[in-house]
Order: C-alpha cells, then structure tokens, then sequence
C-alpha cells in the first residue's frame, strides 16, 4: 500500500514538469503577454525594461527553467498582476473551491444514491422511469445555463437565494452547488443504478436470497456494498473535475474559486498564476485519486490483497465520462 | 482456420451483428425518440440555407429590439431586432457541425493513441498514459484561448479546440478496452500468424472493442456542444453574425434580469440536441451489449 | 455641440452630492417614495455643509460594501497595471493628490498642495507649497521627499513621463516641479488619482505594498485582501482632514452585473457601479433603491489603422464615417444617457467644436458615393474585444450597417491582451478596431490618442501637424491661441477620419437609498471616502 502510495506521488513529478512546461508554451503562443496588459500607457523603454525584468526578452523556455528552479525550492512563484506569492493566491481561493466541490458532491451523494437504489431495486417502475428521464436531463444540461435560469427563477423571480458569491454562507452555496451537482446527480444516479442491477443480478445474492434472507437485507447487506466500486470511482472522478474550480459556474455565480482564478489568470496573461494553479490542482487531483484508491481497499478486500502485493493493479474503469466542464 | 475463412465469417457476423442491433434499438423508445430528433435537426441543418433567407437570421431592425416572444417573433427578438426564433433555428448548423466535427477529431487522435497504449503496455503505455494526464490537466478554456489565437477564431478552430480537450477521454475509454481483447485468442492467433501489429490492432483488436468507442462518442458529440457552447458563453466562439447556441447565449446574458428569454430558446435548444444525441447513446449501448441491457 | 457640452455640466452640477448632510430619516422616505419618478433628486442630494449642526447625533451603519465591475488589481498609485479607471476609486480613499479637481466650479483646489504657482511663461517650472500638517497612515509626517519620490516613481503614465523632468525639494514643505516640455494642465494631470503621494520610507521597506500606505481617510487592511476579489478598508481616524462616518468599507468584485443589483436589493452591498441598461427601471421601481443615471466622458469610437492596409484609403475611412448610424449603434448597445460624438474629442474639455467644413452625419448616399471611389477594395477587417458585450454588440451592427452601402466587415474576436498586443504603435496588426477612451477635463490628454508612438494611438495616426499641434497646444496660456490649436486638430481628423467618433457613454450607479456623500464624477474618477448610511 505505501510502496503504491509513493508510486502515485512519485509519478506527480513528471506530469508537473509536463503540465507546466505545457501552460508556458501555450501562454507564449497565446497574442499579447502580462506586459501588455499592465504596460497600457507605458513608454517603448519602460516596456523594454520590465519586459526584460519578467524575463520576455529571452525565449519561453528560459522563463520555463527560471519557473522550474523556484518550484524546485517550493516556490509556486509570484503573480505579475497581484504582485502576491501564488501559493498565497491558490489558498486564497482553495477554501471557497473545496466548499463548493464539497457541496455539490454531498448533495449528489444524498440524492442519488438512495435514488439509484430504488430505481434498481424497483427495475421497470415509474421511480425507476422517471430518475432515469430525470437523470438524463440533468446530463444534457449545458451547466452555466442551469445557473442562470436557477438565479433567474431563486434570486429574481422568488427572491430567496443569493446569486453571488460566497458571503452568504450556506445560502449562498445552494445555487451553485446544485448548479455542478446536477451533472453529478445525474450521472450518479445512473451509475448507482447500473451497478446495483449488475449486483442484484449476481449469483451469490440469488443463493442468498433463495437461503430466505429478507429482500431489504439482501440490497443493504450484500449488493450496495458490492456495488460501491463503480460508484467511489465516479464520486472521486467528479471530485477531482470540482476542485480544479468549476470554471463557467464559478463565472456565472461571481464564486472566488480557483477556477476562477484561473480564468482570470488566462486573460490576464499571467503565466505564473495559471502554472501555479494548474499544478496546485493536478496534486489536489491525485490526492483525491489515491485516498480513492485507498478507499476502494477498505470496500473490498481484494483489491487491499492486491496493493499488498504490489502488483500491477488494474483500476476499475469509469463507467462512463461525466458531465462536461 | 486459414485468414481467408476467418475474415470471411466475421464479415458474415459484422452483418448480423449490425441487424441486431438495429432490431434492439428499435425497441428502444428513448432511443428512437432521440434518433427522430436528431434526423429532423439534420435535415433542417442541412437544407436551411436552400429555404431561409440569410435575412431573417442576420437582418436587424433595432425598431424592433427586445421584444418578448409573440405570434410574430415565436422566441422574441434581440437587442438589435433580430428574429430570435430563425436564429435559434438556423444556430443548429454549427452546434451539430461542432459536436460532429470536434468528437471526429478527438476520435482521429484519441483511438489509436489509446490502442497504441493499450496494446503494447509498459513504457509505451506509461508515456501516453502520462502525456494524456498532462494534456487533461490543461483546463480547455486555455485550450481554446491558445487555439482561437494562434489560428484565429473560425470555426473550425473552435471544434478543434473542443476535439483536442476531449482526447484523453478517448485514449482512457480504448485503452481500457484494448486491454480487455488483447489477450483473446484470435489476438494470439494473428500474433503467432505473423501479422504486423498495426495490422493486428486495426484488424483484429479495434473492431472487437468498438462497442464502447461508440457509445462514448455519441455520448461525447452531445458534451461536445456543450463545452463547445461553453468555449462560446466565455468568449472564445464562432464569428459574428453566426448565430451559435453559445454566442446566443451570451449575448443573452446581458439582458438575462428582464429578458430571460433570451437565454431560455438556445438553452433549451442545445438541452433537447444533447438529450437527443444521450438517448441514441444509451440506447445503442443496450443494443451492441445485450449483457449491459437494464 | 456647446448644448452637449453644458448638458454634460448642468448634470455635473445636478448629481455632484456633497458631504453627510442633515438629510436623513424623513427626507429619505419622502424621496424613496418618489423614486418611481426617474431623475428625481436623491434623498442623499440634500447637501449640507459637511459637519454641521445635528450630524454628531446621528447613527450611521459601521459597516458598508461596495460592488464594482471589474476587478482591482493593482493598490499602489504609480502600479504598473492601474490603467483602469476602476482603481482610482480605490486611491481616491486610500491616498491624496496634490490638488482636487472640483467637479462643480471646474477648478482645481488645494488638497496636499497649499499654493501653487508657474514660475515661467512656458509652463515648465511650477512652484508648490505643501501642508505641514499631513501624516501617513504609519505615522510618518509629509514631506517634500515624498513628492518627489512620488513623481520619479512612476513609469507607467505617458502623461507624466512625456512632461516631467525631476523634482527639486526646497526645505520640508516647499518643492519645484521641473517639465521637459511645458504643459498648463499639469497641474490638472496631478489631480488624478494615480499621481496620489506615496510615503518614500513606507515603499523603501517594503516595495510590494509599501505604496498601499497613504495620507487618505481610509487605511487599506492587507489582511483582509483577496486578490482579485475583496479589499477591506478602514477609517483612518488620524486623517487630516473630515474623518469619514463609516468605520469599514469593503470593495469587492462581481462581474455580472444582474449579480450586482440583485445582491444590492438584498442589501449585501449598499452602492453597485454600472447597471445594464435594461435593468435601471427595475431598479428604479425598488423603493430601497436609488438610481442615477449620468452622462460621462467616456468616448467610444471607431479606429483605422492608417499606417498599413485598407485604412490607408481616406475614402473608405469616408465612407465608413458616413455609413455609421451612431442613433441605431447607441440604441442596440441601450445605453440610453449617451450622446452621440461628432468631434473626436473630450466632452469635458474647453476646446471642443463640431463646426466642420464637411459635416458627417450618417448617409448612405455619401457613403456610396465614398465606396465608388475605393476602386472595389471595399473589406475591412474589425478587430473586437471579446471581454466586453457591448464590443460584440457594437461590431455586429457596424457589421450590418456597413453591408447596407456595400462594405463588408469581417469580424475577428480576441481577447483584451490580444486586442493590447495587437494594437501596439509599433506593431498593430489591425485593419480597424473600436474602442474607448476616458477622456480627462483638460485638452491636452487628446495628446495621447494622436502621438507618435503611444499606444493609446490606436489609428496610428502619424500626421506632423497635429503633432506640432499638439506640441504647441499644451505649452501654450492664451485661451483663444490653444483654442485654435486644439480646434484645428479636430478639423483635420474630421477631415481625415483617422478615428471615427461615436458616442459618449453614459453610466449608472445604484446605491441603498439614504446613503449620502457620493460625489460623482464624469470622468470616472469617484471619491467614495465620506459614503454613510444614516440609521
């Protein structure tokens, strides 16, 4: 198990130094950089000067290995436009991400695991007909549209929720959340109920339930446990999209997330604070990835046999690809 | 069992396979419901520009602005008078345009990509596993800021954009279903027959874990026009005065506090495309894995 | 032209709301209750010598929020990235300038600057004497240093760094600033909130965050800073001069702006900047609410770039000139309060005609006649800012009005640091472009959009005689000499159509009704520090 954990850290290094090398190049192909944006009414000499600071006179890679060298020491680097360590900047942000992701993977595991449950249980019934109409709609939402028509109707219309930022507590977090949760609902729903009929369908749950054990005991006891793998596997997959930020929905929602951050960033130009929240998240993503992973050898026994041994383990597959960004 | 006689009864089970499962899908109500959506939007896409005058869709009459939808302007019009309904109508060329072409290209890198992983394993495999990690942790809005700009906002390059993000969705999906057949018998077989591997990924490996390849692009062509119109909702879209469901929607919502409906018509329009392209999707999936079938 | 410009005044004079006055309780009802009536004047409007009679026994609320459009970057006067008119609000509370521009008399008044004269006829040496009894908010006294520290400190202002030359510092409160070149609005450019005086030792010691440190009547709380999002600020209780009635103040950000009405409604913040057009009746039917709708000098227009492709041909800049229905383009993007622009110039600034020779106004007729002599060359491509609707908007309807007299207009959509980059003096790669502009109160900042080299010229407009123009303009104190100046630079881009005017915006706060002391400011340059909500 350790000697897995490590190998999973361990291959953070050479996706960092990809996935950073990556964002600089494509922010150097991108028209215009930082200078132009904050150099608005400067002289041709005073851009020179700062462009030479910021290291814009040497080529994209030289900047890369300046970035590479302060990362080496643990340095996020700064930002050119808020003039603030980026590390400072992601923490800034990270608390209102996380309520977020946190908050719409709560809601969905609420709802759509008792409601796929049923849906399977009752294979064929109207619960079943109509969670599964429900869920695909839910799939076929484009998520920012959702939010506006839910601000329009809670916010406008009604009048009973927020339908900016975070300063509102709790109440503020319903739009939003339920906002990203739909996708997830809607795929949990579908995933939860797809896994417990492949269950339910199982051999040893018709011997239990030809040894008489009650019904209700047969779907608490035996399938849902059973049936957690594909599940976890979708939670800590949407997770993982949820805390890189949910860009557009942060957008809509005025929410000071990461993703927002990021965006932000992007048009901004500046290359430190988009690097240093890219890597920031691909590490958040493989901490959830792992304590999945862990997760998944308390659920089943098997597979904690198997990182034991430290074979080459084969990750259960995702059941399908979530709802779009 | 010589090549001949083996290609020979695949073909033979290709054919039936297909019937088959167009006799499951048929079966489907969902699915059919969707596939009768979807032919009616490509048919209007496709013929839209014989019928409709380009006048209705970009002509603008600001006399006219902001009107709530009547019995003249079914879906109201926009902020310069323009018809909102025709635009509506006419946006489907380039949201289907998009979700095809975008799903074809992520299909075109993705698959082989995945096979090439999938089949060889190890260094190769741990490579293209990780290039593809890299690849999705690049948020797709930068994507298509660094695509639009070098190449230029057009829309191809909007598809592009969308098609290159959804890529490591396609590797993942084949991989895992390489690796499912690529130890079947008949791989061994070609193997041990001498047969090139690219040859045995195209000929033998592929076609057998096509099934999933199929479900998730049509799953991925509906996800496709939604981030597509997402791309679009953030800035990055389709030039004026093409009226794509995206560029709809956020030219919508400025005036979404008095004018909802703006927003609501190409909203619901890109929902009912992509519930429609869900439905066939779910329902060719029951139909090619009868084991699957709920 | 002269009627714009006085509308423009007269409603400088009919919003510019002074000090917490003793209007209160009932007025506000009385007013509240009117404000279905749009225009009517504001409880808060009650405008009363600051400090007088009862205030002292009045309640107000501690705590209060402000909403803005776009985001804060930058907290340091002389920053690199301030160019948005946005932080000035912010250093309007924070810091002080030297003079203060008052927007009522149109005259500039004492501030840090005690009296202030020219030592010479060319306006190059400009003498000022400073208060003695100004602290900074860490406790360090004001001096000259800090003045001169402060000018030589900014790089990033073309309007400064054209003109100043170097400071010299004559005893603690006395110093000389020396020009390059001579400029009479000067002391008008000093009057800005970017030229706020920062304390010298403060910046020494800390260079990322010592320039947060200012004389102003609010102190910026670093802890409470979320980049990009929220600034916290508090009263400054040993300000030298009103101490404000609030004792907090937070600036946050929130881009869409149904966000922000909806989050003033629910009293989450008290005072929002810019409502959408189309929600300033609704607005206006919330009796919580007081709206104000006023015209600023904000100047929309539509650039060529006539160094280099089709923008060269003076007859399709022209024809375009022509082809603009400015009415249609300012009712598409709804902006109700603006007034369309036939100079290309500042509607606040004393120089300002429309008596042209060839009056443009929109006509097919002409434009085609226009388009006739191009010689078929009629493409033009436009570039657009992707990060503002109204550009989107806008370039639609030129896009449509233009193919009414056979010009097409392809479109192409970058975002706002593609438009920056590629828009440079130096290397623009636009065909033409649409774009605006803040123009200041004095006729010397139009400088900035004709200059060789500067990359507010977004036309790149290389034409000799309005640089001597302009050069002669702003070292020049005859009124009637400048007037010519000035007035011949907007004859020859009428003439020329480097920069096609369109339209001078209008805009709109909203803010808690009750809430006193706004002053408003067309040039965008707000002062917030003496906001309060009576209880």
């Amino acid at each position: 198990m350790h000697k897995y954990i490590i190998k999973r850290i361990l291959m953070l290094i050479p996706v960092t130094i990809g996935v950073s090398l990556l964002v600089f190049v494509m922010l150097d192909l991108a028209p215009g950089t930082v200078v132009d944006i904050i150099g608005g009414e400067m002289t041709t000499e005073e851009i020179a000067e700062l462009n030479h600071e910021l290291g814009y006179d040497r080529s994209v890679f030289y900047r890369y290995f300046i970035y590479m060298k302060g990362l080496l020491h643990g340095d996020l680097g700064t930002s050119y436009i808020y003039k603030v360590d980026v590390w400072k900047l992601y923490m800034q942000r990270l608390p209102a991400t996380l309520q977020l992701a946190g908050a719409s993977v709560f809601l969905a595991i609420v709802l759509s695991i008792p409601l796929g449950i049923k849906a399977a249980t009752k294979h064929g019934g109207v619960t079943d007909n109509l969670s599964m109409v429900a869920a695909l709609l839910g799939l076929s939402m484009p998520n920012f549209w959702l939010g506006m028509m839910l601000i329009v109707l809670f916010s406008n219309q009604l009048g009973w929720l927020p339908s900016y930022g975070a300063t509102d507590g709790f109440k503020s977090l319903i739009l939003p959340a339920f906002t990203i949760g739909t996708g997830l609902m809607a795929t949990l729903t579908r995933t939860t109920r797809s896994s417990m009929l492949d269950v339910l369908r199982a051999d040893y749950l018709r011997t239990a339930r030809s040894k008489g054990v009650p019904e209700k005991k047969v779907v608490k006891k035996h399938a849902l446990k059973n049936a957690l793998i594909p599940i976890i596997t979708i939670i800590g997959t949407q997770l993982g999209n949820a805390v890189g930020g949910a860009v557009v929905t942060e957008n809509v929602f005025a929410w000071p997330g990461v993703g927002r951050l990021i965006i932000d960033a992007i048009n901004q130009r500046d290359t430190n604070t988009v690097t240093g929240c890219i890597i920031m998240t691909t590490v958040m993503i493989c901490i959830i990835q792992v304590v999945v992973d862990v997760v998944y050898a308390f659920v089943d026994p098997r597979l904690r046999a198997q990182y034991a041994s430290a074979k080459t383990r084969k990750k259960p597959e995702k059941v399908q690809g979530g709802a779009a960004a | 069992m010589s090549t001949e006689t083996m290609s020979v009864s695949r073909k033979y089970r290709k054919r039936s396979k297909l019937g088959e499962i167009w006799h499951h899908l048929k079966k489907n109500k969902g699915a059919m419901t969707g596939l009768g959506i979807l032919i009616v939007m490509f048919a209007v896409a496709l013929t839209i520009d014989f019928w409709l005058d380009m006048e209705k869709v970009i002509g603008q009459n600001i006399s006219q602005k902001l009107q709530a939808p009547n019995s003249l302007h079914w879906f109201g019009t926009d902020e310069m008078g323009r018809d909102m309904f025709w635009r509506v109508v006419y946006g489907s060329r380039y949201s289907l345009a998009i979700g095809f072409v975008a799903v074809m290209v992520s299909l075109a890198v993705g698959v082989p990509l995945g096979a090439v992983a999938g089949y060889y394993g190890g260094k190769v495999e741990g490579l293209i596993m990780r290039i593809t990690d890299i690849f999705s942790a690049i948020p797709s809005i930068l994507m298509g800021v660094v695509i639009v700009s070098i190449l230029g906002s057009s829309t191809f390059n909007l598809m592009l954009a969308v098609g290159i993000s959804s890529v490591p969705n396609f590797v993942r999906i084949t991989r895992a279903a390489v690796l499912t057949v690529k130890n079947e018998e008949y791989v061994e077989a070609a193997r041990a027959l001498g047969k090139t591997d690219l040859y045995i990924i195209f000929r033998h490996i592929l076609p057998n874990c096509l099934s999933p390849i199929i479900v998730q692009t049509t799953l991925r062509v509906a996800s496709a026009i939604v981030s597509a119109s997402s791309l679009s909702f953030l800035g990055l879209g389709i030039k004026p005065p093409s009226p794509e469901w995206g560029a709809l929607l956020t030219a919508g919502k400025t005036y979404i506090r008095g004018y909802s409906y703006l927003c609501l018509f190409p909203g619901l329009a890109i929902m009912i495309t992509v519930l429609a392209f869900n439905m066939v999707g779910d329902g060719l999936r029951d139909a090619m894995d009868p084991k699957l079938k709920r | 032209m002269k009627r714009s410009l006085s509308v423009v005044l007269a409603a400088l004079l009919a919003v510019s709301l002074a000090g917490c006055g003793k209007s209160g309780g009932s007025d506000a009802t009385t007013a509240a209750a009117g404000g279905a009536q749009p225009g009517t004047e504001a409880a808060a409007a009650g405008s009363e010598a600051a400090g007088a009679g009862d205030s002292s026994e009045k309640n107000y609320r501690e705590h209060l929020t402000i909403a803005f459009e776009s985001q804060i970057t930058e907290m340091d006067p002389q920053g690199n990235g301030n160019a948005n008119e946005i932080h000035a609000k912010l250093f309007s509370m924070t810091h002080d300038t030297l003079f203060k521009y008052n927007v009522e008399t149109g005259e500039l008044e004492p501030n840090l600057a005690t009296e202030w004269d020219w030592l010479d006829d060319a306006c190059t040496k400009l003498h000022v004497k400073l208060r003695d009894d100004v602290t900074f908010q860490n406790g360090n006294p004001l001096t000259a240093e800090d003045v001169a520290f402060t000018l030589d400190r900014v790089s990033s202002d073309t309007q400064i760094t054209n003109y100043y030359d170097h400071t010299e510092v004559q005893g603690d409160h006395e110093l000389t600033i020396v020009l390059k070149t001579g400029n009479v609005d000067f002391v008008y450019i000093l009057s800005r909130p970017f030229d706020s005086i920062v304390n010298k030792a403060a910046v020494e010691a800390d260079p990322d965050f010592g320039a947060t440190i200012g004389t102003g009547a609010w102190i910026n709380d670093l802890d409470g800073y979320v980049a990009g999002d929220t600034i916290e600020l508090k009263r400054n209780d040993n300000y030298w001069g009103e101490v404000p009635k609030t004792k907090s103040i937070t600036l946050v950000y929130i881009a869409n702006s149904s966000s922000r009405l909806m989050a003033l409604e629910s009293d989450e913040v008290q005072l929002i900047y810019k409502l959408a057009s189309t929600e300033i009746d609704m607005a206006k039917g919330n009796s919580k609410i007081e709206v104000k709708e006023f015209p600023t000098t904000r100047l929309y227009y539509f650039a060529f770039n006539t160094a280099a492709g089709p923008g060269t041909d003076v007859n399709l800049r022209k024809a375009v000139a022509y082809a603009i229905n400015k009415e249609d383009l300012i009712a598409a993007v709804g902006d109700t309060g603006a007034m369309v622009a036939e100079s290309f110039y500042g509607s606040a600034m004393a120089y300002l005609t429309t008596e042209f020779d060839e009056k443009i106004t929109y006509d097919v007729e002409k434009a085609k006649e226009y388009v006739a002599k191009c010689g078929g060359n009629t493409s033009l491509k436009l570039m657009a800012n992707t990060g503002d609707g109204i550009f989107k908007t806008m370039s639609e309807v030129l896009q449509e009005q233009f193919r009414q007299v056979g010009i097409t207009l392809e479109i192409e959509e970058v975002d706002s640091a593609g438009i920056s980059a590629n828009t440079k003096y130096a290397s623009a790669t636009h065909e033409s472009m649409i774009y605006s502009i803040g123009t200041n109160t004095w006729d010397s900042d139009m400088g900035r959009l004709f200059s060789v080299g500067t990359n507010s010229n977004k036309a790149i407009v290389d034409d000799s005689r309005i640089s001597e123009l302009l050069i002669e303009g702003s070292a020049c104190v005859d009124p009637e000499q400048r007037a010519s100046y000035y007035k011949e630079i907007q004859a020859i881009n009428n003439d020329q159509c480097y920069y096609v005017p369109l339209y001078y915006s209008s805009t709109t706060i909203a803010y808690t009704a009750g809430l006193e002391g706004i002053v408003i400011n067309p040039t965008g340059y707000f002062d917030y520090s003496h906001i309060c909500l009576p209880e």
